[in-house]
């Protein structure tokens, strides 16, 4: 198992909004949180990449969650953004999502968001770990979970 | 029942994409398919499972493939590993 790198995940980097009215909403949100940590990374280019790679195929992956994610020119290592809806959010046709585990990774392609994705998938097959992720109304009960899988 | 060897050979792995291709194919068919690595298996038409096999290029996954449509799955599947899920490398 991997372990949390510093840096990863940050309880600034998690919100726990309604939902919002469409997904460029989201993602926008999204980007907004990376800026937060990160005023390097710019929301708009952040938005843009994460468009642009939904558009080659919807990120949910089924049970309420998806994995928005993108690759930054200005990044040399992965970071995690992580979003709990109040409600469900119509995500694309046939998923709706709660929780989002938003990725941005090195242009340079290496196994580290590889194996933080699998690790987070490994645990979203738990009923149980869903469950609590999805049940989470306070960032830093994210953040502690995450970390403990991490 | 089919069953062979087969090797992450894109450059990116069997990353979100690839993995969501693998199972819309595999969707297309009756047949059981699963993927096993490091002694575990998992059900090939699962998408968290199979992101969680978080295989780099260069893997070596164990396919199988049971049911009506086995043949046709099979060498469906086989040619989307080999053709690096559509990727350029």
């Amino acid at each position: 198992m991997t372990t949390l790198k510093e840096n990863v995940l940050h309880t600034d980097r998690i919100a726990i909004i309604e939902p919002p009215a469409n997904k460029k909403q989201l993602f926008e949100k999204l980007s907004i949180l990376f800026h937060k940590t990160d005023d390097s990374l710019k929301p708009a280019v952040i938005l843009q990449n994460l468009l642009q790679r939904e558009k080659l195929g919807s990120t949910a992956i089924g049970h309420q969650f998806a994995i928005p994610h993108a690759r930054m020119e200005s990044i040399d290592a992965p970071v995690l953004a992580c979003m709990n809806l109040t409600d469900n959010f119509q995500y694309d046709d046939k998923n709706q999502v709660k929780f989002i585990f938003c990725l941005l990774v090195p242009t340079e392609a290496d196994n580290a968001h590889l194996n933080l994705l699998s690790t987070f998938a490994k645990h979203c097959q738990s009923l149980e770990f869903r469950k609590k992720l999805l049940a989470c109304q306070q960032p830093n009960q994210i953040y502690q979970y995450l970390k403990s899988i991490l | 029942m089919k069953i062979k060897d087969i090797t992450v050979q894109n450059k990116l792995g069997l990353h979100a994409r690839a993995a969501m291709k693998l199972i819309d194919l595999a969707d297309k068919f009756t047949s059981h398919v699963s993927l096993t690595y490091n002694n575990r298996t998992i059900d090939g038409k699962d998408i968290m499972a199979v992101l969680s096999l978080g295989s780099p290029q260069g893997t070596q996954l164990t396919l199988t493939v049971e049911g009506g449509d086995e043949e046709q799955a099979f060498t469906a599947i086989e040619a989307l590993f080999n053709d690096k899920f559509g990727e350029a490398e």
